[in-house]
């Protein structure tokens, strides 16, 4: 195709006329430009995104659409283009930036072409408006900025293109560092061969996915070290082809307290489980020889007694009193490690019949105490029925037991949380002094002499395993006047 | 006609029992008790095993009723109980387990193993008496063996 420069419309070829035509078609500006700086030629869209019309183009010199401080600048490479006419963009790698008709100004992308005319070469400029994708790009950049994430854009050929203040910080390379470097720089050496294959296969199917799902990944820092991370992978269609991008979290500090907590609670299992199982075969280990002891020392009194005199006598009764202790100790160790031991079967439970049966088996215990209970509304539990009813019958006991000089009140209720429900069963008894109210949960602690208020010291150490074991938690607060109210608290679901 | 008492002789009864003190404690109880009862003592697990084997041998030795503690060294107290449920010539004598442990797990396995009762041992020396009493009253009163 020829082109020949005329400024009259009427002389025109038939040729230039189909080349203009053309032009009309073209999605971007055209400009065409002579060796003097003069247009030649323009298209409408030139007309649309400048402001002006055809005829306040054609014969002005091309700076007329150039912000006036990059004029000089223009010139000399305008003349410097048509030394060497071939087809490139503009001022690759810079932004470049037209200016309309009413003087302002807008980012844009030019190619570069030349063609041969009759009057000599010129150079044609197809310009694009590119303030949308600006502001787009723009946007993505911020989004990216905002990401919670190191978010790194990688093109097919594994160069990095795009990053974000977050990779700045993790990785420890400054933006400069990773453009346009290989991907594998923020990868450890002994993966980039694996790596390049993956990378190679994502572009050949690069949806949405987590990379290396269910592998531990590893990326390296700036400084050599290395950090377990987990990487979500994207990908964006771009001008320069498709984009993967990489979200990129460390995963170092989840890592430790996931590794501390399955630490610690391995530890507490284990521990909890030794120490359940030490109870229960103490308790039974411990009890044959006492048996011994106390069936002797039995059979010593039946049949020597006659011939001791008081003193032995009184020392025979000294050992029977403790053997008889020893029994009830073991007795309450093991039910300790029963309640910790005992197989869970957690059904509903509608506490308010459970309290009930409790205050019925209680009756003996109530009436002697004089004692008043006041039941409020009860909810339905998930909990095992049996260690539920113990825990209740603990702590109704308790609260009659240690009533103090006068009649006893207790008021059982329970309470809606977010959990589930605490139940309190308050009583107006004896109090427990703030700095024992911990310390009562642990097994055989007692807080009075055995003349005052008779006992091991194990009941509320399982209540404590009762409320643990299904789920809950137990503690004790001050009743206002005066007294202890027990809580615990369950959770509503299994 | 189903109790030695009433073919006038003494009951067998074969106590399997390592600990001295238990069986002294319950020779003790059954001295004090309603019946005659001729006692023999294996003190391990083996040694059950043998004189049971041999009382198939001769009529005359062979226990009425085991009393058979679980906690026993070289042949534990349910092996012991495995082996007499499954051989036919001993299976039907009755054995009740006395074993100082509650455990469902025991007494579950006891019956597992066939065994005719599971009594946990007495804590005191009256306890092992009211027991040895309601052992003779039962077993060797109420209930027909299988003489």
């Amino acid at each position: 195709m020829s082109h020949h420069h005329t400024d009259s419309v009427e002389t025109q070829s038939p040729a230039k006329d189909r080349f203009e035509q053309l032009l009309e078609f073209a999605p971007d500006a055209v400009l065409g430009v002579g060796r003097t700086g003069l247009i030649d030629l323009v298209n409408s869209q030139v007309e649309q995104i400048f402001g002006y019309s055809r005829d306040e183009l054609i014969g002005q010199r091309i700076e007329k659409l150039i912000p006036e401080r990059l004029h000089d600048l223009h010139e000399s490479h305008r003349s410097g283009y048509f030394a060497n006419p071939r087809m490139r963009s503009m001022g690759a790698g810079l932004e470049l930036h037209a200016r309309r008709k009413d003087g302002s100004e807008f980012p844009c992308e030019i190619s570069l072409s030349s063609i041969e005319t009759d009057d000599g070469r010129v150079a044609l400029a197809a310009v694009r408006d590119v303030t949308e994708r600006h502001q787009a790009e723009d946007q993505f950049r911020q989004l990216l900025e905002f990401a919670p994430d190191a978010v790194l854009g990688v093109g097919q050929a594994g160069l990095i293109e795009l990053v974000n203040s977050q990779v700045e910080q993790i990785f420890g390379y400054e933006r400069d560092e990773l453009i346009g470097e290989r991907i594998e720089k923020l990868i450890p050496e002994r993966f980039h061969p694996v790596h390049e294959g993956h990378r190679a296969g994502y572009f050949s199917n690069p949806r949405t996915r987590s990379m290396g799902a269910g592998l531990e990944l590893h990326a390296r820092r700036k400084d050599g070290s290395e950090f377990p991370c987990e990487i979500s992978l994207s990908s964006i269609p771009t001008d320069e082809g498709r984009v993967a991008l990489a979200a990129v979290r460390d995963v170092t500090e989840r890592h430790q307290a996931e590794e501390e907590l399955r630490q610690t609670s391995e530890q507490l299992a284990r521990s909890n489980a030794d120490l359940e199982q030490f109870a229960y075969v103490a308790s039974h280990d411990l009890s044959e020889p006492l048996r011994t002891v106390t069936g002797f020392v039995q059979l010593l009194a039946d049949r020597h007694a006659a011939s001791l005199d008081d003193e032995a006598r009184e020392f025979i009764a000294f050992a029977t009193g403790g053997t008889a202790r020893m029994q009830e100790l073991l007795d309450g160790l093991l039910a300790y490690s029963r309640a910790g031991m005992m197989e869970q079967t957690p059904g509903a439970v509608d506490c308010a019949h459970t309290v009930e049966r409790v205050l019925a088996g209680l009756t003996s215990s109530i009436t002697e105490a004089g004692a008043e209970i006041l039941v409020g509304d009860l909810p339905v539990v998930v909990a095992d029925p049996t260690q539920l009813e113990l825990l209740f019958q603990f702590l109704l006991a308790t609260g009659l037991k240690f009533r103090g000089s006068e009649a006893a009140r207790i008021e059982v209720s329970a309470e809606r949380t977010p959990a589930g429900y605490v139940f309190s069963i308050a009583d107006h008894g004896i109090g427990i002094e703030p700095q024992y109210r911990e310390q009562i949960f642990k097994m055989f602690t007692r807080l009075h002499s055995r003349d005052a208020y008779s006992g091991i010291g194990a009941g509320l150490a399982i209540c404590r395993q009762i409320a643990i074991r299904n789920g809950g938690r137990i503690w004790v607060d001050e009743t206002p006047g005066g007294g202890s109210t027990f809580r615990f608290e369950l959770r509503s679901s299994p | 006609m189903r109790q030695p008492a009433q073919y006038g002789r003494a009951v067998r009864v074969l106590l399997v029992e390592d600990n001295p003190a238990d069986v002294r404690l319950l020779r003790e109880a059954l001295a004090d008790g309603e019946t005659d009862i001729e006692l023999r003592v294996a003190i391990d697990g083996e040694q059950a095993i043998d004189i049971l084997q041999a009382s198939t041998l001769d009529p005359h030795t062979r226990p009425d009723l085991v009393l058979l503690d679980l906690n026993l060294p070289r042949k534990t107290g349910s092996e012991v109980l495995a082996e007499v449920k499954a051989d036919p010539t001993l299976r039907r004598i009755p054995v009740i387990v006395l074993s100082g442990s509650g455990a469902d797990h025991d007494v579950l396995q006891a019956y597992d193993l066939h065994a005719n009762a599971y009594v946990q041992k007495p804590r005191d020396l009256p306890g092992l008496r009211r027991l040895v009493v309601e052992i003779e009253r039962f077993w060797l009163g109420h209930a027909l063996l299988p003489i």
